[in-house]
């Protein structure tokens, strides 16, 4: 096939009449971007269209407030609402999340899969036929360790939880590195508009940038797909296959809306995560420290920890549940990071279609177990920050006073507060999920939507359960098998 | 409705800045200014039910302060202003509560990311 060059990219603007195609998909995240190269590549005709504006990796600076408006739904307002709201955050761009994520990888552990194929009955889950897609993502996306040291606030808490006898680990990321790299800022993120995006291009597929999809239709034909520019003009498609790739809350919004919901956004699943702020003696923080790259995975899947982005006016933010303590930020900042504990739960959420509004209800109800659960990682988390030298933590509970010495720990309630706790997530999944268990799942093993004719999920939706570890190799992996299976190739 | 609810969190965003970051108006207006303007973007682009929630939730806030200090929540001094924002901070009322958290983490966001 004859590959394009840059100048024969087919993007396009904002249409003006009805458009057609073989193949739609919907969404240019890990999921749809693979879905839609693997597709064009193999001669397929492609449209992927993608909500938000089709933009380069470094249009703005990482982790900024330019990014959040550039690239996140909603600016990155966005919260479950619940007994105790959960904060979470989606990209709208082309690449979606993996264009604001930090790049870090990990395979679906094993015993998760045999969870989903004991409980959903998902077939082709077995090493044997899923290692091969893992291994072609990790290639296609260079998932690599860091060539140098680790940044100070990532080695801490990997100091912490060895000094306690813990597993921890360095997790690779979708990095490439020039040869001789010492340094870990030396490195290119491998996201979606480095990687799959061109190769779509290349193969001869199409992209429509800045355009919702906000309804799909059945007719004897195939399906008409339609939608908004971000112009205003209206957009109408016609399809003989369409692949709904718009993450785990807008693919069962997308459904819904189109009046499509047999077991669709009645079972999100996310990872609720708690924050302690530490100060330590040492300088460990500075601009563009880069991401930290170790987690503790002792208790996983229940518990997982690890280092968040802890620049200047992030910090600044996480101390506003401990308003007397502001100040000291803008002396202390070189010796303070941000932790997090993230829990793994059975707890469900649901996403709703709100009559008159265009954006989707999402909701996700903790449980008393949880708040347990996430007091219990908040507790671990200090232990390991004291042990290797933190002077004084600050938890992410509104009011609680902070934590100065490892005796001071009793204050951690046995179980966080609903209405103080702040919660946060970056991962959501499982809102439709898949499996052969017709009375579980919204799609067969490999996406394609139980109740109708031509339509697939490739995405985050689809992962059965939390998988209790960083999702996008996961969500990479599945798209990749199930766009072969669509082909006809396994 | 649209200059009260826009006076209104210019007024509080002020009032949070200079609370809890210690900054007083003068020489900063400029970075205080794409706070404020940042604060309003980022209520707009919240999802679309959840926005026209939190326009109500503050015009709420602005007309309360008359019945308690006999004007309008812009136009009140310093002082009664940051003890109307503990008023609600500290409510056993959660959608008060998470009004101010809301406005406090933004405009805390924004100010420390523009005057970097
Ligand atoms: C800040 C952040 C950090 C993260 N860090 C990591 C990490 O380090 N490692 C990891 O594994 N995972 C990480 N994640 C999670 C990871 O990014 C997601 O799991 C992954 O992006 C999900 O891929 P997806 O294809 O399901 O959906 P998304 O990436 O959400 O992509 C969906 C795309 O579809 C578009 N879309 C949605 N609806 C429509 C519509 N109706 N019409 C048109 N377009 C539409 C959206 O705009 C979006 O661009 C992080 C996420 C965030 C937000």
């Amino acid at each position: 096939m004859k590959k394009l060059s840059k100048k024969d990219y087919k993007v396009l603007g904002a249409p003006t009449g009805p458009l057609r195609a073989e193949v739609v998909v919907i969404g240019s995240g890990p999921g749809g971007a693979i879905t839609a190269a693997l597709l064009a590549e193999a001669g397929q005709d492609v449209l992927l269209i993608e909500e938000g504006q089709y933009l380069e990796l470094e249009s703005c600076e990482a982790f900024s407030l330019d990014e959040m408006v550039q690239k996140y739904r909603n600016g990155g307002i966005t919260p479950a609402l619940g007994p105790a709201s959960v904060a979470y955050v989606e990209g709208k761009c082309v690449g979606g999340g993996s264009e604001i994520n930090s790049g870090l990888y990990h395979r679906t552990p094993l015993k998760i899969r045999e969870r989903w194929q004991k409980e959903f009955n998902v077939e082709g889950l077995d090493d044997s036929d899923i290692n091969q897609h893992f291994e072609a993502c990790e290639k296609d996306v260079d998932v690599s360790l860091l060539p140098g040291k680790a940044p100070k606030a990532s080695l801490k808490l990997h100091n912490g939880a060895l000094k306690r006898g813990w597993k921890s680990m360095e997790v690779p990321r979708w990095y490439k590195y020039a040869k001789g790299a010492k340094l870990p800022t030396d490195g290119k993120r491998k996201s979606m508009t480095r990687t799959y995006i061109p190769r779509f291009l290349k193969s001869g597929g199409t992209m429509l940038p800045e355009t919702r999809i906000m309804r799909l239709k059945r007719h004897t034909k195939g399906w008409r797909v339609t939608g908004t520019h971000k112009n205003g003009a209206h957009v109408e498609i016609e399809a003989d296959v369409v692949f709904s790739c718009g993450g785990a809350i807008q693919t069962p919004a997308l459904l819904l809306r189109s009046g499509i919901n047999y077991n669709i956004g009645q079972s999100l699943q996310l990872h609720p995560t708690v924050k302690v702020t530490a100060r330590f003696s040492d300088v460990i923080n500075q601009p563009g420290m880069g991401v930290p790259v170790h987690q503790v995975k002792e208790f996983s899947p229940d518990l997982s920890f690890g280092c968040s982005i802890s620049s200047l006016p992030y910090l600044e933010l996480a101390m506003t549940d401990h308003p007397w303590h502001m100040r000291e930020v803008e002396e202390n900042w070189p010796r303070m990071g941000i932790y997090y504990g993230m829990i793994t739960t059975n707890t469900v959420g649901t996403i709703r279609t709100v009559p008159f509004f265009k954006d989707a209800l999402v909701r996700y109800k903790l449980n008393k177990a949880d708040m347990r659960l996430l007091s219990d990682g908040m507790r671990k988390l200090c232990e390991m920050l004291f042990e290797t030298g933190a002077q004084a933590l600050f938890p992410s509970v509104r009011g609680m006073e902070p934590i100065w010495t490892p005796e001071n720990l009793s204050r951690i309630p046995a179980m966080l507060p609903f209405g103080k706790t702040n919660l946060m997530t970056i991962h959501l999944f499982s809102s439709c999920p898949m499996g052969e268990h017709i009375g579980r799942t919204a799609t067969n093993s490999f996406g394609k939507v139980r109740t109708q004719k031509d339509l697939y999920i490739s995405d985050a939706s689809l992962i059965c359960t939390a998988p209790g570890v960083n999702p996008q190799g996961s969500v990479m992996a599945y798209a990749r098998r199930n766009a072969l299976k669509f082909l006809g190739k396994l | 409705m649209k200059p009260l609810f826009e006076s209104t969190v210019s007024a509080l965003a002020y009032s949070i800045i200079r609370e809890e970051c210690g900054v007083y108006p003068h020489g900063q207006e400029a970075e205080l200014n794409q706070t404020v303007q940042f604060v309003l973007a980022q209520r707009a682009r919240m999802p679309d039910f959840l926005g026209v929630a939190m326009m109500i939730l503050t015009l709420v806030f602005a007309v309360q302060s008359l019945f308690f200090y006999g004007a309008l929540f812009n136009r009140l001094s310093h002082e009664h202003r940051w003890k109307h924002v503990l008023a609600w901070r500290h409510s056993r009322i959660s959608p008060r509560r998470d009004l101010i958290r809301f406005y406090e983490s933004i405009a805390v966001l924004g100010w420390y990311s523009f005057r970097n």
